[in-house]
């Protein structure tokens, strides 16, 4: 009988036989075969033996009690890893993760009161401040004029610092020249704040006003 | 000495009408040697085997090859067995391993006094050659080829090196009766 033609695809043969070889080396010893006589003659040999020795139940025991003690608390371990325990694991991980996703769903609408930031010409010249809870909305209503015909642009900044919001265009006002914008301030930190309108044209009352609000 | 599919292919391609029986010929063989690994069932395996010559028979001579003939011709077989286990785990609505079809073993009796041999070729090789039968083993208990090797302190080479040095112990065992220590 001729030799193999690659000693290193060779060496699966057994391990091809038992159907222990990856998917990948499988069809690589399998293209081998088309090549190389004398492995395809090995496997059609050992066919019934390899059957046998796969399913087998008795060839299995047998090289269980052979291996013996050694690989005990290996299956024994191994077994406990049933798809059922698998499936019970999984479960109490997705509970455990979901209890706080489930409160974190709830939290929101507990804490997403809606405050309201009322920006009146009352208090352009003031220096009151406007206390805001953190997080949840906010929902500022200014005033911006009485004919308004144009939008306006509305910038928050941390008080001497960095600018944290901008809606520009901001054109949705009452016929009373209110305008009412809802902005989240969930990612605001504590502190203190400057909301700046800017709005455009000549018939506007307030074309660049600032009010002070403090997040805390 | 046999030509291998290639060859023959190359001859068939040629003009060699002789071959081409051949090539047909070594190529059942082969589809053969592949279905009936994985379905067990003959009939099933032969009528998957003719589907697949047909399909080459139709295409090989009109195909741009871009790798081997074999290759694609492999692609072919294996395409369907694949094809056909999905069809029966979906049909059977359980777990069939892709690479073979244990499903129909109950339907399978070994031969008898193949078993007995074995049995006993199994008991010599596994102790005289222990990290086979643990390889083994560990294999059963579901581990794979690169846990076994960690567990056993071995390399992948040194892992196929055992198992082929038990495989010629077994097969000298089955021929002859016992092994040479």
């Amino acid at each position: 009988m001729t030799d193999c033609t690659d000693k290193e695809l060779g060496q699966m043969l057994h391990d091809y036989e038992l159907g222990l070889l990856s998917e990948d080396d499988t069809e690589r010893f399998e293209m081998h075969l088309f090549q190389c006589e004398h492995c395809d003659a090995q496997v059609r040999d050992f066919t019934e033996a390899s059957r046998i020795m796969t399913h087998d139940t008795d060839a299995k025991e047998l090289v269980g009690s052979i291996a013996g003690k050694d690989e005990l608390g290996v299956a024994r371990q191994r077994k406990a890893w049933t798809p059922f325990t698998k499936l019970l694991i999984a479960a109490v991980v997705v509970l455990v993760l979901a209890v706080p996703i489930y409160r974190y769903w709830l939290q929101p609408e507990e804490a997403a009161v809606v405050q309201t930031l009322e920006l009146l010409p009352t208090r352009t010249t003031g220096s009151d401040v406007v206390y805001l809870e953190k997080g949840g909305e906010v929902e500022i209503i200014f005033y911006a004029g009485k004919e308004l015909r144009a939008s306006a642009d509305i910038v928050i900044s941390e008080f001497e610092g960095d600018t944290v919001l901008v809606k520009p265009g901001f054109s949705d006002f009452n016929d009373q020249g209110l305008g009412t914008l809802t902005v989240s301030i969930s990612d605001f930190r504590e502190g203190h704040y400057v909301l700046t309108i800017k709005a455009d044209g000549p018939d506007t009352d307030l074309p660049q006003a600032q009010y002070m609000f403090r997040v805390k | 000495m046999t030509r291998t599919i290639d060859e023959l292919h190359s001859l068939v391609v040629s003009g060699d009408q002789k071959a081409e029986v051949q090539l047909f010929s070594a190529l059942a063989d082969k589809f053969r040697l592949f279905a009936h690994r994985r379905v067990w069932n003959s009939q099933e395996a032969e009528d998957l085997v003719q589907n697949a010559l047909m399909v080459v028979t139709k295409e090989y001579l009109q195909l741009e090859i871009e790798t081997s003939f074999s290759a694609w011709a492999y692609k072919v077989i294996q395409n369907r067995l694949l094809a056909y286990i999905q069809k029966r785990r979906r049909e059977e609505g359980r777990n069939v391993p892709d690479d073979s079809c244990a499903y129909l073993a109950g339907s399978w009796v070994p031969d008898p006094v193949l078993k007995m041999k074995l049995l006993d070729c199994l008991r010599k090789v596994g102790s005289t050659n222990r990290r086979y039968a643990r390889i083994l083993n560990l294999h059963q208990i579901g581990f794979s080829r690169k846990e076994v090797c960690q567990r056993l302190g071995m390399h992948l080479q040194q892992s196929y090196m055992v198992m082929s040095r038990a495989r010629a112990m077994l097969r000298e065992c089955l021929e002859k009766g016992d092994i040479s220590r």
